[in-house]
């Protein structure tokens, strides 16, 4: 679906939905929204910022993100693109022989919306952080933390069409590397373009998020289960998203990394450096911020 | 939980993944894992080929142990025959191995019940020197007759466990068997068996078993309930009945038995018991693991792994 033909909410519908509390709506209308009150940061000549409005709206456009991240060399899962229906899906990964992607909100944030979807010899399975309800037409999304499972494929058919009406974007699932049973990943929190803080977040689902029940281990844990020269290249990674966002003086990445040590970029958080108790050296992300405006 | 994560020793020996470019330097000393992950299934590189250039090594006659991860494809549905076809095909240039893991792959790679095995049967005959056999995944699993004089250790992880292998296991003639460890799962998931048809491996046979473990299991209270009828077992030291749904009716069970009593240890980890269960378990007087219990969630209980 292209972004024109996208009926933006209006009137008495947009209030219902702004008020309608959990609700996945008018995703790709508060994007536009966003970039709208960027550009008018941009305008002031007197506003002073940390991180560049341009950038910043370029972070919450995961697709573009992630195009732009493959044109400065850094590894992401391999993408799909847009998801414009259940049936386009499905043919997109029969023709790559895919049998396991996440669907992800184009302009979501905070797992908003995420599927992982797996197929095999005609069974399927969505695992979601939305859940349903019946719409008119079809249904209506709203972001539980409480993660929901579907295995009847009208269910699914339901669920990927409506997350495609929001903007939606498929990539290879990377399987994560597991920690006591528990697939992980990592966020790293970039000051001025490096590597600060890091934390693993583990899950017995698909989705790591911290809010949604993730657990942390320190870094050191899943460290030990990477090559050095893996471990290396991710720390490059890093500074390669870091390089790829120059006007950004702190971000949040989710990083996956793999069995064998490789690794991919997940998403870019512009406003990814709050992890509630993560302290590296003594400082937080917000104190290695303050240390590099000082300097 | 300590399940589905990736193995670090098997066999005895800690675990290398196989390079063909760097060999079996460590033949002697290492378990060697083959896996063809989704990048290099994509570059259609195969886990058959990796298993030949393992088996033309100068070395491959001191591997003692060898993993089989993803063969290849195994998310999206490729089954274990091409490899089960190709290690019993090499069994000639492997005269020692007394280890193997057929499966080795963690939930983010492929859901347990989603991987796809196949009839394994010849390798009993293939390779005489088997001491102990892992499979994980049990949807499409036959072990056909299985006659053994080495096999000291089965283990079969699943998400729901057929009664037709089940059936295969009691028939099995493996005389030296010490270790038998069943992940009985979820009427979901492949585990259509009732407790008639594990009962009689709380009682009899495999007279060397010294480890019985019926984990994962929807039955679990049943279980406890069956070997609390029976009479104390020579031999066996270890029943674990962990990662399954047992409640206090379980618990109250086993501390009546007198067989539960003669073991060394019962592992109940991962079940449902409160601390009446767990005092009663107590009173056995042996070692109890008992860690990590979980709450019903609206009167529902599920197995730990069944997916």
């Amino acid at each position: 679906m292209r972004d024109e033909d996208r009926a933006p909410l209006t009137g008495a519908a947009l209030q219902a939905a702004v008020r309608d509390i959990g609700r996945i709506a008018g995703a790709h209308q508060s994007f536009l929204g966003l970039v709208e009150a960027m550009s008018r940061v941009e305008l002031d000549a007197s506003a002073r910022y940390m991180n560049d409005p341009s950038e910043i709206c370029l972070a919450f456009d995961k697709l573009r993100c992630q195009r732009h991240l493959v044109g400065h060399h850094v590894p992401v899962p391999p993408l799909l693109g847009s998801v414009a229906s259940y049936d386009q899906l499905r043919e997109q990964m029969a023709a790559r022989r895919w049998s396991r992607v996440f669907i992800k909100l184009r302009h979501g944030s905070a797992a908003s919306g995420v599927v992982a979807y797996e197929i095999m010899r005609g069974r399927e399975q969505a695992r979601s952080t939305a859940e349903m309800a019946p719409g008119d037409p079809g249904v209506r999304l709203y972001n539980t933390r409480r993660i929901r499972r579907y295995g009847d494929r009208d269910a699914i058919r339901a669920l990927i069409d409506a997350l495609a009406k929001e903007g939606a974007y498929a990539e290879r699932w990377i399987p994560k590397v597991t920690l006591d049973g528990l697939a992980c990943d990592l966020r790293v929190v970039l000051t001025a373009g490096k590597p600060t803080h890091w934390i693993v977040r583990a899950s017995r689902h698909p989705f790591t998020n911290l809010h949604l029940g993730g657990r942390r281990f320190e870094i050191d844990a899943l460290r030990s289960r990477v090559p050095e020269d893996g471990w290396a290249a991710v720390v490059d990674t890093c500074r390669s998203v870091g390089a790829a966002f120059p006007r950004c003086s702190y971000l949040g990445l989710d990083v996956a990394i793999e069995r064998a040590g490789r690794h991919a970029v997940l998403e870019v958080n512009a406003f990814g450096d709050y992890v509630k108790g993560l302290v590296v050296a003594g400082r937080t992300p917000h104190d290695a911020q303050l240390e590099t405006l000082w300097t | 939980m300590t399940i589905s994560d990736a193995t670090e020793a098997f066999g005895g020996k800690p675990v290398r993944d196989f390079d063909p470019g760097v060999g079996l330097s460590e033949a002697g000393t290492a378990a060697y894992r083959i896996a063809i992950d989704w990048e290099r299934h994509e570059n259609d590189e195969k886990a058959t080929d990796l298993l030949a250039a393992l088996v033309s090594d100068a070395r491959a006659a001191e591997v003692t142990a060898l993993l089989f991860g993803d063969w290849g494809g195994t998310a999206e549905g490729n089954d274990a025959g091409p490899i089960v076809e190709a290690i019993v095909s090499a069994s000639t240039r492997l005269p020692n191995l007394t280890a193997l893991f057929l499966g080795d792959m963690t939930f983010e790679e492929c859901e347990i019940s989603w991987i796809q095995q196949t009839n394994v049967s010849a390798l009993f005959g293939a390779f005489p020197r088997l001491e102990e056999l892992r499979i994980r995944g049990s949807t499409g699993l036959s072990l056909g007759p299985v006659r053994h004089q080495s096999l000291r250790k089965l283990v079969i992880e699943s998400g729901g466990l057929g009664a037709d292998v089940i059936a295969q296991v009691r028939n099995a003639e493996v005389p030296r068997l010490e270790h038998l460890e069943l992940w009985l799962g979820d009427d979901g998931y492949g585990w259509d068996g009732r407790i008639d048809d594990v009962a009689p491996l709380l009682q009899s046979g495999f007279p060397g078993l010294k480890y019985l473990g019926l984990r994962n299991s929807q039955i679990a209270d049943h279980i406890a309930a069956a070997f609390a009828q029976v009479p104390a077992r020579p031999g066996l030291e270890v029943l674990d009945l962990s990662l399954g749904t047992m409640t206090d009716e379980g618990a109250q069970a086993l501390s009546e038995s007198t067989a539960a009593r003669a073991l060394r240890k019962l592992d109940v980890h991962h079940n449902y018991l409160t601390a009446a269960g767990l005092r009663a378990l107590a009173t056995l007087g042996i070692a109890i693991e008992a860690s990590d219990q979980q709450q019903d969630s609206d009167g529902c209980r599920y197995v730990a792994v069944s997916e």
